[in-house]
């Protein structure tokens, strides 16, 4: 997962958060998203 | 009135911090600093560590606390359910207990997460939970010991804002693609009531003034899809709803079943206090004005 810059604020890797299952949609290839589908949902 | 806030620098903590100490002496706690003011005074620690809670509670005698510290990084939340258990259940019963010995008020913010969204109405608070992560069970764990008390309210909500640390609401992450035009894939058969932290803070406020005790649903009165919320955000942005993709939660695949209908029923407390809540789309509206006064 490409990490998203937001003004001063980062999403991806390093910085995984709440809304998992909407980003999971978004960025469903990635091993971090992969993993974390594996772990939480 | 003497009100204590934590999680102070956090989505929620902010707004209620910048909007109580219009009113009152608020003594907010956080791991790091949030905004300041006159009447805001500031403790930076560890919540977890629950000799400086207790001194700070000592030191504080607030009349209310707002419990909003939580984990919201669920990630983080399933590999530690250590770490879980103490914010959002063992300070939780530290701070019930203190505030029960001296008639203080505690307000503990839960979460919509508790259900586990299968219901086709929106979830009431007679209804029953089914925490389906770390996240949720530990903050259903937390609710018990407030509703134990005399003076104890629980407050489950779904909020939308813009945050202040260095991490991204859903509602930023969404507009970030709309700027962006890349393809945005939201799911049309998920459903929540999404609640903007400032009409989240005036009804606090108002609590406060009117107390209620017990459990409440606390959300936007009505019910949105996550595709819809997007759509209508590229609607009042007036950006380009072209890289919205409808999708369903169920063509995910994911291990477990995901929560669906995370809509709360707010007959309740809407009755409680003779208060109109918002609609999503009000929340949505208060974000624009917050990024159009942020840009001015």
């Amino acid at each position: 997962m490409k990490e998203i810059q937001i003004e001063n604020k980062v999403l991806g890797i390093k910085y995984p958060t709440y809304f998992i299952a909407d980003l999971a949609a978004n960025y469903s290839k990635t091993q971090h998203i992969n993993r974390l589908t594996q772990v939480i949902l | 009135m003497r009100i204590g806030v934590t999680g102070a620098s956090g989505m929620l903590g902010t707004a209620l911090v910048a909007h109580l100490s219009k009113l009152h002496k608020v003594f907010a706690t956080s791991r790091g600093k949030g905004i300041e003011g006159k009447d805001i005074e500031w403790d930076c620690f560890d919540l977890t560590n629950i000799q400086l809670l207790n001194k700070w509670l000592d030191r504080v005698k607030p009349n209310v606390v707002i419990h909003c510290a939580a984990i919201v990084n669920v990630e983080l939340c399933e590999e530690n359910f250590v770490l879980a258990t103490k914010l959002h259940v063992e300070t939780t019963k530290v701070m019930s207990n203190y505030l029960n010995s001296i008639t203080g008020r505690l307000i503990y913010i839960s979460t919509d997460s508790v259900f586990d969204g299968k219901k086709n109405k929106p979830n009431s608070e007679s209804d029953l939970v089914n925490p389906l992560n770390v996240y949720a069970k530990t903050k259903l764990m937390g609710e018990r010991p407030v509703q134990l008390m005399t003076n104890g309210l629980v407050l489950r909500t779904n909020i939308i804002g813009r945050t202040q640390e260095n991490s991204a609401s859903f509602a930023e992450w969404v507009l970030r693609c709309l700027i962006d035009n890349v393809p945005l894939n939201l799911f049309y058969d998920v459903n929540f009531s999404p609640l903007h932290v400032y009409d989240l803070s005036l009804i606090i406020e108002k609590i406060i003034n009117n107390p209620i005790f017990g459990l409440y649903h606390c959300g936007s009165s009505d019910s949105i899809s996550k595709y819809d919320f997007g759509k209508k955000m590229a609607d009042i942005f007036q950006l380009s709803d072209s890289n919205i993709n409808r999708v369903s939660v169920d063509d995910m695949k994911f291990n477990a079943s995901r929560p669906k209908n995370m809509a709360l029923n707010i007959n309740k407390i809407s009755t409680a206090l003779e208060y109109d809540f918002p609609n999503a789309i009000d929340a949505i509206k208060l974000i624009k004005h917050q990024y159009n006064n942020k840009n001015k």
